[in-house]
């Protein structure tokens, strides 16, 4: 086995597993931003996740928004929250679905201090303290490895991430299934020119329809606004580093998910339903495809890059894989596992498997990632139409 | 031995290279020298492991990337002069 059965982490009141213990500040309305940032500040610890948005948001929008919200704020890497809103309504509605987990949370809202933000602030530092105190009396506990679910991602891409870094991170997914987890990716469009491939993995007609149904939405969002997603790809860039066809690039991207059979497709932020390889209809930029893929439950995160990539989810931790050796050499912080030694022929890449599911391991029971260390972690939530 | 170049499936009739090549270069794979190759080839970039007729598909990944327009010699360089996707 390449992954142990279990791994050190932290056991939910409501059953999840997680492999971080934060403190969330989440903040749930634009109106409450520069108040979460100063509380952040004054809280180090803590993990920022802030909505600049937060009303006039109607229909799937407004749905999306707090569901991804509370997905956060009751996800397994989360042990405390504190809830920043507008109003005593919108801080009750957050409160309360977190606090259903089992979760500790202490909610604060302009409104009930008086519009005073900086009392409310004291108030909530103090609040922050005690629950980072609660929360460092928290030990790790054996978890079954079957219990993570592993979301993947590419960033900023070159010729050896299509190569190296993206097969090998399909490796360590079909190492993780085969273990019993579940592992995601995501990228709707990125996924154009690969759709009888993907359709020939999934595992019934009706997720291949799904998947396929995904693709042609986004394409008809692309069209309506004037945009053909096919038309000038791959580009130039692609074309100087050897891509050839838009086939080619897709099947360097999809790579990266491993070599499962594809076990269902998902909407934007829903809950990955149990093990297996598993898609989710995302955009194309990396903190909202890694944000809708966390709040669907990842609790880990590869993200492969070949020109470099400082970005981390603020939730689950990202280890940073790259295969480019000048990247490894210019950015050593940023990158987590260095696959180089198979792209400048030293090593087969399966041998680099072993060593990349350790690191992986040490980040889920608790080694910080370089992301981390740098405090360049966010959440971005997409909207999906217009506020009023 | 350093390898220069890597098939990513053993059903590629293609290989990728890890450095760039001048003509009449053998890259070196896993499996041994590759054929010589007909002209310069940067890093990234397919070289043809076996004949590819006119129409026959280029398959990288274990899976077809699209189609030879012309016929491909062990050594070529396939790329955009000589391999086509899907029409769109």
């Amino acid at each position: 086995m390449i992954l142990p059965d279990a791994f050190q982490g932290y056991r939910r009141a409501d059953g999840r597993a997680g492999i971080r213990n934060h403190l969330l500040i989440l903040s749930v309305c634009g109106l409450n931003g520069p108040g979460a940032r100063k509380l952040a500040a004054a809280l180090p610890r803590a993990v920022p996740v802030f909505s600049p948005y937060g009303r006039g948001q109607l229909g799937a929008d407004a749905k999306f928004h707090r569901d991804v919200l509370v997905a956060l704020g009751t996800h397994p890497n989360t042990g405390a929250v504190i809830v920043l809103a507008p109003d005593a309504g919108l801080r009750a509605l957050y409160q309360q679905q977190i606090e259903d987990t089992g979760r500790a949370a202490a909610g604060f809202s302009l409104q009930e201090a008086g519009e005073d933000s900086e009392a409310m602030l004291a108030a909530a530092a103090d609040a922050g303290r005690d629950l980072l105190a609660w929360l460092d009396e928290q030990d790790r506990v054996p978890c079954p490895i079957s219990e993570l679910v592993l979301a993947v991602e590419c960033g900023h891409s070159d010729a050896s991430s299509g190569m190296i870094a993206n097969p090998l991170a399909g490796d360590l997914c079909d190492a993780l299934i085969a273990a019993g987890g579940a592992a995601l990716f995501s990228e709707t469009i990125e996924w154009l020119g690969t759709e009888t491939i993907l359709a020939a993995r999934a595992r019934s007609p009706e997720v291949a329809e799904r998947l396929r149904d995904f693709l042609r939405e986004r394409q008809r969002t692309a069209r309506a606004a004037g945009r053909d997603l096919r038309l000038g790809n791959p580009g130039p860039q692609n074309h100087d580093g050897g891509i050839t066809t838009l086939e080619e690039k897709a099947l360097g991207a999809i790579r990266k998910g491993g070599t499962a059979p594809i076990a269902g497709a998902l909407a934007q932020g829903a809950p990955v339903p149990g093990p297996g390889l598993w898609l989710m209809d995302t955009p194309a930029l990396s903190p909202e495809s890694i944000t809708s893929m966390v709040a669907g439950g990842a609790q880990a995160v590869c993200f492969t890059t070949g020109h470099g990539n400082p970005y981390g989810s603020a939730v689950a931790p990202t280890l940073k894989m790259c295969a480019n050796p000048e990247t490894v050499r210019r950015v050593p912080g940023q990158i987590d596992f260095d696959a180089s030694p198979a792209f400048t022929g030293e090593a087969p890449r399966r041998s680099l498997l072993a060593p990349l599911a350790a690191r992986f391991l040490g980040i889920c029971e608790g080694a910080p990632t370089g992301a981390e260390r740098a405090k360049e972690c966010d959440e971005v939530i997409s909207r999906l139409g217009p506020s009023v | 031995m350093r390898v220069t170049a890597l098939r990513l499936d053993p059903g590629d009739n293609v290989a990728c290279l890890l450095r760039a090549h001048r003509a009449g270069e053998r890259p070196a794979s896993r499996d041994g020298p590759l054929p010589a190759l007909s002209g310069d080839v940067p890093l990234g970039h397919k070289v043809a492991i076996r004949d590819i007729a006119a129409g026959a598909p280029v398959i990288k990944y274990g899976v077809s990337i699209g189609h030879a327009t012309r016929d491909i010699a062990p050594g070529d360089h396939v790329h955009l002069h000589n391999l086509a996707g899907a029409e769109l």
